[in-house]
């Protein structure tokens, strides 16, 4: 038997979508990776694509293969049918963020706004081992589970029109790094010189959810030496 | 090959879009009016997954260096081939040479032009559908030579053509199904949405379409979960979004509603000013 209790819900033609309880937690995280899991292994006949984030998993199929009904029952079998599946090949990242000014466009303002000394909030970052429970919005942007209470901070009221590619930063409940130039809403506190997405690369998002991701500060000339390590391909990506 | 004279404003190549990457956040993409890709791949006797043009506001002027068969769909924008005007929905014979132009835009939005074989353009994550930070190419521009396979034309192409008296989106109304936060709706709520007219306003493109009407704002909030091209969402302020084939793949507002797939291609011909009606069934 699954864990939960599940709801599985018609939208629009060619998607089941599955609801676990309205929680955010590594439990219900990784049950929605366990199906996936399964689901993968017994290669579905019918499905298209499947996307999960937070609590909930959309599985597209291709209507012309297999009906609503009929997909409906075989996701509620497997859920419940026990599958040895292999340990999760969950991947734990180090990432290097550079959390001088130049880069960190709005950390002192953020560190004024919540009474703490820059060196504190880079050390607030940087303590937790954040999950990654979803990607959405761009390509590659990892939504984080993890970020202590005391770095929340409203998104800006007004997004910023340009944010540059590999900045680190925190809205609401949440951080992130932003994976190409787009207009965003975060307070900007650091950049990283990794690309966490690039399609030309043979695994284009170098994370995938259910990864987690620890942060840890450099200096300015580190930051430029792993650019110019990522740049001729010989930088080696940092797991723990 | 095909030389790009005149971009236009804004043209993509597409194609049936982008599977298996959502979980990294990568869009479905793909062509906005379904349909009449369709139709314009089916007159070549192409397959449905060659890449199309995709032409919304200005056309573009196009020269061919090749022979080949193409056919256009969808949105009438006068197209001329040479300067003389053609048809929609026609298999049309080019010659090596022949300068491809659009006039005003008579109905519709969106243009496909379909080429023999289909577009060569670069093949990214399973997909030639343009997009920001995928491909490198995101929009047609001036001076880009799109690649093409030659073809001999040694059929009679003149009688091939759809019978379009009357265009499948001729229509306001927008068939609809309940999206997955329908039931957190008051019947007063629903049944607003189902008697107003709604218009689409000049934010509308690939990524969305916002209408001018808005509703009384409401704190529903929802963990962010995935969505669909074609879902209708009620942002906080009122504001209704209903999202198209580049729109991001999870969202955080209520999904009260989702358009069938005739109904997100009928949309795809909408502009702003025109009238929306949206009728809800199974």
């Amino acid at each position: 038997m699954g864990d939960f209790q599940l709801t599985y819900k018609k939208y629009g033609t060619s998607a089941v979508l599955i609801e676990w309880p309205e929680q955010i937690n590594k439990r219900v995280l990784k049950d929605i990776q366990i199906l996936f899991q399964k689901i993968s292994l017994l290669e579905f006949e019918g499905i298209v694509d499947i996307n999960f984030v937070y609590c909930s998993m959309l599985v597209i199929y291709n209507p012309t293969a297999i009906t609503f009904n009929t997909l409906k029952a075989r996701l509620k079998n497997v859920y419940n049918e026990e599958v040895q599946i292999q340990d999760n090949k969950r991947k734990r990242w180090r990432i290097p963020v550079c959390y001088e000014i130049e880069f960190a466009t709005d950390l002192l303002a953020f560190a004024e706004r919540k009474g703490i000394s820059e060196v504190e909030l880079i050390q607030l970052h940087t303590k937790p081992i954040y999950t990654i429970y979803g990607m959405g919005f761009l390509p590659g942007f990892t939504y984080l589970g993890g970020l202590p209470d005391k770095l929340f901070m409203p998104r800006k009221e007004t997004p910023s029109l340009n944010i540059t590619e590999g900045s680190v930063a925190i809205g609401g409940h949440q951080t992130g790094i932003y994976p190409q130039n787009s207009p965003g809403g975060w307070h900007v506190i650091g950049r990283t010189p990794i690309l966490i997405f690039d399609s030309n690369r043979e695994n284009s998002s170098l994370v995938s959810v259910g990864d987690e991701i620890a942060f840890y500060a450099v200096s300015k000339a580190k930051f430029e030496l792993i650019t110019l390590e990522l740049e001729s391909d010989v930088y080696k990506f940092e797991e723990i | 090959m095909i030389e790009v004279l005149q971009s236009g404003l804004y043209s993509t190549i597409q194609d049936l879009g982008r599977f298996g990457y959502r979980n990294q956040g990568v869009p479905v993409g793909g062509v906005m009016d379904i349909i009449s890709a369709n139709m314009a791949n089916l007159l070549l006797d192409n397959q449905l997954s060659d890449a199309v043009l995709e032409i919304s506001l200005m056309g573009p002027k196009l020269s061919f260096n090749m022979n080949t068969l193409i056919a256009i769909t969808g949105g009438y924008r006068s197209p001329k081939i040479n300067g003389e005007t053609i048809n929609n929905g026609k298999l049309i014979a080019i010659k090596k040479g022949d300068v491809l132009s659009f006039g005003n835009l008579l109905d519709g939005a969106r243009s496909y032009l379909a080429v023999k074989g289909g577009f060569k353009s670069e093949f990214k994550l399973h997909s030639r559908s343009q997009f920001k930070n995928i491909t490198k190419n995101v929009r047609l521009e001036q001076g880009e030579q799109l690649i093409i396979n030659d073809f001999e034309i040694n059929i009679e192409t003149s009688r091939t053509f759809v019978k379009n008296r009357k265009q499948f989106y001729d229509t306001k109304v927008l068939k609809v199904m309940k999206g997955p936060e329908y039931d957190m709706f008051s019947e007063e709520q629903i049944s607003f949405f189902l008697n107003q007219n709604f218009t689409v306003s000049k934010d509308n493109n690939r990524m969305g379409y916002r209408l001018e009407e808005i509703l009384a704002p409401h704190d529903y909030s929802l963990i962010t979960s995935p969505v669909l091209p074609g879902t209708i969402q009620l942002l906080p302020s009122g504001r209704i979004v209903i999202l198209m084939k580049d729109a991001q793949t999870t969202g955080g507002y209520p999904r009260i509603f989702q358009l069938s797939e005739l109904a997100i291609s009928i949309l795809a011909q909408k502009k702003v000013g025109d009238q929306l009606q949206l009728k809800l069934t199974d």
